[in-house]
């Protein structure tokens, strides 16, 4: 029995594999501005961050490479639909799950937590962010910038 | 690495108020007692039954950047006064403030080891609070969400509460003269009864307040500090300190250095309380206000017991 599941979870994991390697390409930038009303949407250039962070894992959720095993309910029982999804599609925007705010689930951040999250691993004591707040509007929320009408408005 | 080892360096207020009440003799004492008796019954009714229902609010000060938003959503939410400086006027920091009557909650500042520190300061909702314990006609109770919830109908003015609180909390309203009201952090107690978190919770970008059950935040609390054991000290400031409360603290810096008080017992405050209510009069001699306090509260506290079977039913303010 314990041989099965281990051979399922390969299965799994291959199937899953194949399907980071279909899945459509990443999009180079990103209008984040899911708090629009109080700041400045941040032109997020996907790009550069990608070759920066060399790892899709720095910033997203992945399957974990080094053999340690999750149950795959703690990740993706969050509902049917998602779950569906998330097996279908290897990379989901952040807000698919990290949406509205659980009360009952504290470890799961809402949206602009879970982004300001993976900012401040390198961003935080850069420029001023972390020591004086004028930070924000000068690195990402940039006020009144001119917004590329090109970028894929697909919020990653 | 629990801080509270320098006790010898400085005497507490509390401490030394206590010391005088011993030594103010048997009338402030008899004061004391009669102020405190039965109080406990009533304020914790709701809050005892259901403890695992209690919210709380984990602050992980490595997170916070102080933006402030926290301070501007409870203004807002609160319908408090426009504030002297706006909310993104990083001179505020200058200097270190208190929550007052225009602000239920403050971020400060602090420079500890070359780290730049931001913590927001508000009531942190005590488990067994002491503003309750001192409150002579129980303006004060706890609800079963874990709010310590202030009753400004019941209010007659007498700012023990003030006085009580280890962390400095209760401001008072002196504008309003006719009528006098504490002003304090009310945990969003409107919000909390709808099932949404606090205002300031949900402002927070950074995810430097975590609202949840407290039990599901201690959890949280101990695994960041178990996952990075380097980051931060290995103490949950509010888990335990006088009798643990709602809203805790982890930090990568001494509790003490971010203006939290290094020094409070475990234990509830409550008998300190008696020892230092005794005190007061000794200290401000106002013993005439001490009499008509005893007078006032065992005459209107049961009657106004009886009366407001639950007021926390009411509004959140
Ligand atoms: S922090 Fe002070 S005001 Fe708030 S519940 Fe505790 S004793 Fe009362
Ligand atoms: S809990 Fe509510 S009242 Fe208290 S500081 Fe936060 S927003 Fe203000
Ligand atoms: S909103 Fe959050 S990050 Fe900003 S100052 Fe308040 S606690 Fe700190």
């Amino acid at each position: 029995m314990k041989n099965l599941i281990k051979l399922f979870i390969v299965v799994f994991f291959i199937l899953i594999n194949i399907n980071i390697a279909e899945s459509k390409t990443a999009p180079d930038k990103i209008i984040l501005n899911s708090v629009e009303k109080d700041f400045p949407a941040v032109s997020f250039n996907h790009k550069n961050h990608e070759a920066m962070a060399g790892d899709c894992a720095v910033c997203h959720h992945m399957h974990p490479t080094n053999n340690e095993l999750t149950k795959c309910h703690s990740c993706h029982n969050l509902s049917n639909t998602v779950f569906k999804e998330s097996i279908v599609n290897t990379f989901l925007p952040c807000k698919s799950c990290h949406s509205t705010y659980n009360i009952g689930s504290p470890l799961i951040p809402d949206l602009k937590v879970a982004y300001h999250q993976k900012c401040f691993t390198c961003h935080k004591n850069m420029g001023n962010i972390g020591k004086d707040p004028k930070g924000c509007l000068e690195i990402c929320h940039i006020p009144n910038k001119e917004k590329d009408e090109e970028v894929s408005k697909n919020e990653e | 690495m629990k801080n509270k080892k320098n006790i010898d360096k400085k005497i507490s207020r509390r401490k030394f108020l206590k010391s005088m009440g011993v030594a103010g003799g048997t009338l402030a004492l008899s004061g004391g007692t009669l102020l405190t008796s039965n109080k406990k019954t009533y304020a914790y009714e709701n809050f005892a039954k259901n403890r695992s229902e209690v919210y709380g609010v984990l602050v992980d000060v490595t997170r916070c950047v102080g933006c402030r938003q926290c301070e501007k959503a409870c203004n807002e939410w609160n319908k408090l006064p426009k504030p002297d400086k706006s909310f993104d006027d990083p001179s505020v920091f200058d200097k270190n403030r208190r929550p007052n009557e225009k602000a239920y909650t403050v971020v400060n500042k602090y420079d500890v080891n070359g780290q730049t520190i931001y913590r927001k300061i508000q009531c942190m909702h005590c488990n067994e609070p002491a503003c309750a314990s001192s409150c002579p006609i129980h303006a004060y109770s706890k609800t079963k969400e874990g709010v310590t919830y202030y009753n400004e109908d019941r209010c007659f003015g007498c700012r023990y509460c003030m006085t009580a609180c280890p962390y400095y909390i209760p401001a008072y309203d002196y504008w309003s003269a006719l009528e006098p009201k504490i002003i304090k952090c009310t945990f969003c107690y409107d919000r909390l009864k709808e099932g949404k978190r606090t205002a300031c919770s949900e402002a927070c970008p950074t995810g430097a307040l975590t609202f949840g059950k407290r039990i599901d935040l201690i959890k949280i609390a101990r695994e960041r500090i178990n996952k990075e054991p380097g980051k931060y000290i290995d103490h949950i400031y509010g888990e335990n300190e006088v009798g643990g409360s709602s809203w805790m603290y982890i930090s990568s810096v001494p509790f003490e250095k971010i203006g939290l008080p290094g020094d409070l017992p475990d234990n509830p405050l409550i008998e300190e309380t008696m020892g230092f209510l005794s005190a007061v009069p000794i200290v401000l001699t106002v013993w005439p206000a001490l009499f008509t306090a005893i007078y006032y509260s065992n005459i209107h506290r049961d009657k106004l017991d009886k009366n407001n079977e639950d007021d926390t039913t009411k509004g959140g303010k």
